[in-house]
């Protein structure tokens, strides 16, 4: 105890310290020791996450797609100083403290991921296919210059949320499931633009009900959007950074108050190829039976849209991830929107200008979705190993 | 925890510090003044908004600026000039661009009367952090704006801030104008042409980095992006808005929809033209770059950055004479401490501070 006493004493003076000096090798020893103390303290807290009596829900049916409030979240936090990421904590409190010149805040460092845990047909908690989300994420982290999060730790800060939040995973036959938003963000303080010194990684978790309510599967009217692009060829739109959403809520916005549910982009250059939804990819059924979906390196690899690619490849479905030009798109059986919030959800129509294109079926993709579906609640058989067991 | 905060403490210290700086060893990195302004929107309008001490934020966890980019920033100076005042340069400019940002990203305006009350009260409360008169040095002023508060799906924040935030920052050349070498990207595009490149929304910057970082471990300090749809046309730099000026004297400045419009750069362009420069704002081929006599990089950090040499895969142009941009350089940081009479009015009194 006198020993950590005296580390924390001489190592308290460096809180005030002016930042040009770099720390000399006894000032990073102490830091270093310092840290591991801390690791021992957060192991400690994990051994013993803090229980917080949950406001219960009440009616799984009435769920949507917002935010109830949990126990908490998990948070990581590495420091460019070490080099290296700390044990975590399971945190209750749902506001995070940031510095204002964070540069989350101020140069858009930041990715999120979403994914689900499902309450299966045998009451056990499994997370569907992590390690998708865990190579996007660093894909994403190599294109900002954040840290990488190993695939183990992702695993981890997932687990530790879902299961202190257990009582949160909406039940079997809810049709409910536990979002789960892992997210990395650029939280050290930084004026000019430059990699940040230090990261955090935080998984919040949230349960959220059927999508489509009650009233079952309703087809969404799209809305091609020639005024906006979402994502430049060489830019980010294959990785999920921040940055790339706020654009699109204008566009949105505006296509809602046309009527629409939801917007498409086409490519940047020539305005003639499909890139994706706002928020999920484009999948489609042509007159020949084919799943095509667009291929291009400004669309966000939809985990969902190759889940649903492998299924149907299974089934002897012709499967075509190719550049897919609007013009053929008219010649559509069926067309849908995939992603993770939705699975895949028929698209009625899509507007383009005064053209309207209405796509009345929506079979083959339903089978499909209905396919992983049962595979996510355990239902079926699981062939492609995509579910793990979260042991509460 | 505590190493953590340690560690932070060395790069800049959480609390507001009273005590000035060393004048004459400021960059441009944060400097901690006395306090920062914080501004409130619960949806109906801005609240009075109030100085605050404490340099720390808290935002729920899932907060639309954290995982959707819905955050918007400015960078302006003000500076201790000659006669004792202290002025706030082009702020004008700056409102603007921050309406128009605003707008784009469906966040509640900022209207300019609140933003220059909100500069005042900042300046006027952090006084003795500005780099007094002669020492080459500036207040550099953050105002920032975005949206928080628990939201799942994208979509509109349920709430809003609008902060600024000051730091005082040491002259950037400290002798004279220094040129240096850029390296025109062919790997990544900055914007698209219908995109956000066009306001200065947090998400443009951080694809920067990677780039930028990668230029520098290879000795260029500074990149520069070509059109998306082309890569033909002349866009920006990182931060910076591209200047060249032709062998005939002619200043020309590339127009595009996806360059951020530099608020220095729109000073420049009225000095040019008050000094019987001609000016051309149009697109620029990469092609015709070769042919300039002088390129430099304009923006609120440094005013106007010689560059003199472009290179793009193995091909370097070379630039060799600033005298052009060195007179427009004198001119704008001449005006900026008000040794010129501002005949646009593009400086605003805000205080006095005495000389020493
Ligand atoms: C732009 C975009 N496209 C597609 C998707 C679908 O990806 P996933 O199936 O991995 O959820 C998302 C995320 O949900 C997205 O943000
Ligand atoms: C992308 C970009 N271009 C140009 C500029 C220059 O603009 P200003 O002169 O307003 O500082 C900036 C900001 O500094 C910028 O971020």
């Amino acid at each position: 105890m006198r020993s950590l006493r005296s580390t924390l004493r001489s190592a308290a003076p460096l809180g005030r310290r002016w930042c040009s000096e770099a720390p000399s090798p006894r000032e990073m020893q102490l830091l270093q020791q310092v840290s591991r103390l801390e690791n021992r303290v957060h192991e400690l807290q994990n051994a013993l996450p803090p229980h917080v009596k949950p406001a219960k829900v009440e009616n799984w049916e009435d769920l949507g797609f917002g935010i109830v409030p949990t126990n908490g979240h998990t948070r990581y936090t590495w420091s460019g100083v070490t080099n290296a990421w700390d044990a975590g904590r399971f945190i209750s409190d749902p506001f995070v403290p940031l510095h204002i010149h964070a540069a989350v805040l101020h140069y858009g460092m930041t990715l999120f991921e979403g994914c689900k845990a499902f309450r299966c047909k045998d009451g056990r908690i499994r997370v569907c296919n992590l390690n998708e989300n865990s190579a996007r994420m660093n894909t994403g982290a190599d294109r900002l210059v954040l840290p990488r999060v190993p695939v183990s730790m992702f695993n981890e800060a997932v687990d530790w949320a879902v299961r202190a939040n257990a009582e949160y995973v909406p039940p079997y036959g809810s049709g409910g499931s536990l979002y789960i938003r892992p997210f990395l963000m650029g939280t050290g303080p930084i004026l000019g633009l430059q990699p940040c010194p230090e990261t955090t990684f935080m998984v919040s978790v949230t349960p959220v009900g059927n999508y489509f309510g009650k009233g079952g599967v309703q087809g969404i009217h799209a809305s091609i959007m020639k005024d906006f692009d979402r994502a430049a060829p060489k830019g980010t739109g294959a990785v999920k950074a921040g940055g790339n959403y706020a654009a699109d809520l204008l566009p949105l916005k505006q296509a809602k108050a046309a009527g629409f549910g939801t917007t498409l982009y086409l490519d940047c250059v020539e305005q003639k190829y499909v890139e994706e939804f706002s928020v999920s990819n484009f999948v489609g059924i042509d007159s020949k039976g084919a799943y095509v979906t667009p291929k291009t390196p400004s669309i966000l690899p939809s985990i969902t849209n190759k889940m649903m690619m492998q299924i149907a490849e299974s089934k002897g479905i012709k499967v075509e991830a190719r550049p897919l030009a609007w013009d053929e798109v008219s010649t559509f059986r069926e067309v849908g929107a995939c992603g993770t919030a939705t699975v895949c959800v028929p698209i009625a129509s899509i507007t383009d200008g005064d053209a309207k294109h209405e796509f009345g079926k929506f079979e083959v993709l339903k089978e499909l979705r209905d396919e992983l579906q049962a595979i996510q609640y355990g239902e079926c058989e699981d062939p492609y190993g995509w579910m793990r067991e979260v042991v509460v | 925890m505590l190493a953590a905060r340690a560690l932070r403490g060395m790069r800049a210290s959480r609390r507001g510090m009273s005590t000035a700086p060393d004048w004459s060893k400021l960059g441009f990195d944060f400097y901690p003044t006395r306090s920062m302004l914080r501004y409130d929107h619960d949806g109906s309008g801005w609240n009075g908004g109030t100085l605050q001490q404490d340099f720390e934020l808290k935002v729920h966890a899932l907060s639309n600026v954290l995982h959707y980019g819905q955050a918007i920033f400015e960078g302006l100076k003000c500076f201790h000039c000659a006669d004792g005042s202290v002025r706030v340069f082009n702020s004008g400019a700056n409102a603007k661009r921050l309406r128009s940002g605003c707008e784009r990203l469906q966040m509640p305006v900022v209207p300019a009367p609140m933003f220059d009350e909100a500069l005042d009260r900042v300046i006027k409360d952090n006084l003795d952090f500005i780099p007094p008169y002669g020492t080459g040095g500036a207040m550099y002023l953050r105002p920032f704006l975005f949206g928080h508060g628990g939201k799942l799906g994208l979509g509109p924040a349920p709430s809003y801030t609008f902060c600024i935030v000051a730091s005082p920052v040491g002259a950037y050349y400290k002798g004279g104008l220094q040129a240096i070498d850029g390296l025109v990207i062919e790997q990544y595009d900055r914007a698209a042409p219908r995109g956000v490149g066009n306001i200065k929304c947090a998400g443009n910057y951080a694809p920067d980095v990677q780039p930028s970082s990668a230029a520098k471990a290879n000795g260029f300090p500074i990149c520069l992006y070509l059109d998306a749809k082309e890569n033909a046309y002349v866009e920006e730099f990182s931060t910076s808005n591209f200047i060249g000026i032709t062998q005939d004297g002619t200043l020309v400045t590339p127009s595009s929809p996806s360059i951020l419009p530099s608020c220095t750069k729109g000073v420049i362009l009225q000095i040019a033209a008050d000094l019987g420069i001609k000016v051309e704002v149009r697109p620029v081929p990469w092609a015709e770059v070769a042919t300039f006599r002088e390129v430099a990089a304009c923006g609120t950090a440094v005013v106007l950055t010689p560059i003199q040499s472009l290179t793009r895969g193995d091909k370097v142009v070379r630039f060799d004479s600033f005298d052009t941009i060195k007179k427009l350089y004198d001119a704008v940081t001449q005006l900026q401490v008000g040794l010129v009479e501002d005949k646009h009015n593009y400086t605003r009194v805000v205080a006095k501070k005495p000389l020493h």
